[in-house]
């Protein structure tokens, strides 16, 4: 491996192909980022309009009514936090791809480690959320198998 | 436009110092944990998907118990597409964690070894995942659309 042309005499470096891969990346990170934005602005939109909805139909209705407004208030918040998952796990792709970006037009180091921070926290985000979701799925099977 | 400070570039290129050797271990860890944590949620996407089909072809029977009229065929498609879509949703996120644990696995593997085609394999498997779930996203973010059009569409 030490007589790799591409290899640097201290370890490992970004040469061209590697810039050229990382640059596209980035580009498909941005699409990425900008559609979970979009996504994330959509169910939140979604989720008030469902939840005024409702909220009007069933006003001043005496049968229902309630638990109408519960279930609504309870799939505004579903759609709120789903959002927001998908809000920031688009910022932490917007800022990968944006450093990275940066660091390979200008050969600047401190926004590739940026860069690379940025990805690292957006798999570790990923993977939590990935872990509560799979711990929710087996509770939902526990209650389901107590019922 | 960033000024570039003096101590910030390398001679040549872009170098993985300790710093970010450190960072990018870290980030392959945890890629591996979001590829064998996806792999093990599409399972039980397609899990789940099956005793989706189960319970929908099994309630006709249930509905005539308590003296209702049931309809099996209705049941038994709607059954089946239940189970289509949560198989679909568990394939995806599977091939999606094949990308992420690819990544995790070729960055460890370049860092350990220092090989640099690995390093740049890694990237590939990157741009994959990322390209992957674009391309998904923007076909769901279509479909979002059309079912939102169909319905507005319906009640006119």
């Amino acid at each position: 491996m030490e007589n790799e042309p591409s290899s640097s005499l201290f370890g490992l470096s970004i040469d061209d192909q590697s810039s050229t891969t990382l640059r596209t990346a980035s580009q498909w990170g941005r699409v990425l980022s900008v559609l979970g934005f979009i996504l994330g602005i959509s169910i939140l939109i979604l989720g008030f309009v469902m939840y005024s909805k409702l909220m009007v139909s069933y006003q001043g209705t005496y049968r229902g009514s309630g638990a109408v407004q519960t279930a609504a208030t309870r799939y505004l918040i579903l759609c709120i936090v789903i959002a927001g998952v998908f809000i920031t796990g688009a910022i932490f792709t917007l800022n990968f791809s944006n450093r990275v970006a940066i660091a390979l037009n200008t050969s600047d180091q401190y926004s590739l480690n940026s860069g690379l921070i940025a990805i690292k926290s957006g798999i570790i985000f990923w993977a939590v959320i990935f872990i509560i979701f799979i711990l929710l799925v087996l509770l939902a099977f526990i209650g389901i198998a107590f019922v | 436009m960033e000024q570039i400070q003096p101590g910030n570039t390398s001679l040549f290129q872009l170098n993985l110092d300790a710093n970010n050797s450190y960072t990018l271990r870290s980030a392959a860890s945890w890629a591996k944990v979001l590829g064998i944590i996806g792999i093990i949620f599409g399972i039980l996407f397609v899990g789940i998907g099956l005793l989706v089909q189960n319970a929908v072809n099994k309630s006709p029977g249930q509905f005539e118990e308590l003296g209702y009229r049931s309809n099996t065929g209705v049941m038994e498609n709607m059954g089946t597409a239940g189970m289509v879509v949560y198989l679909c949703m568990g394939v995806i996120t599977i091939i999606g964690s094949i990308f992420a644990f690819n990544f995790g696995g070729k960055i460890a593997t370049a860092l350990r070894t220092n090989d640099q085609n690995t390093l740049r394999t890694a990237f590939g498997a990157l741009r994959n995942y990322f390209a992957y779930w674009g391309v998904l996203m923007i076909i769901g973010l279509l479909l979002m659309i059309i079912g939102i059009a169909a319905g507005t569409m319906q009640k006119m």
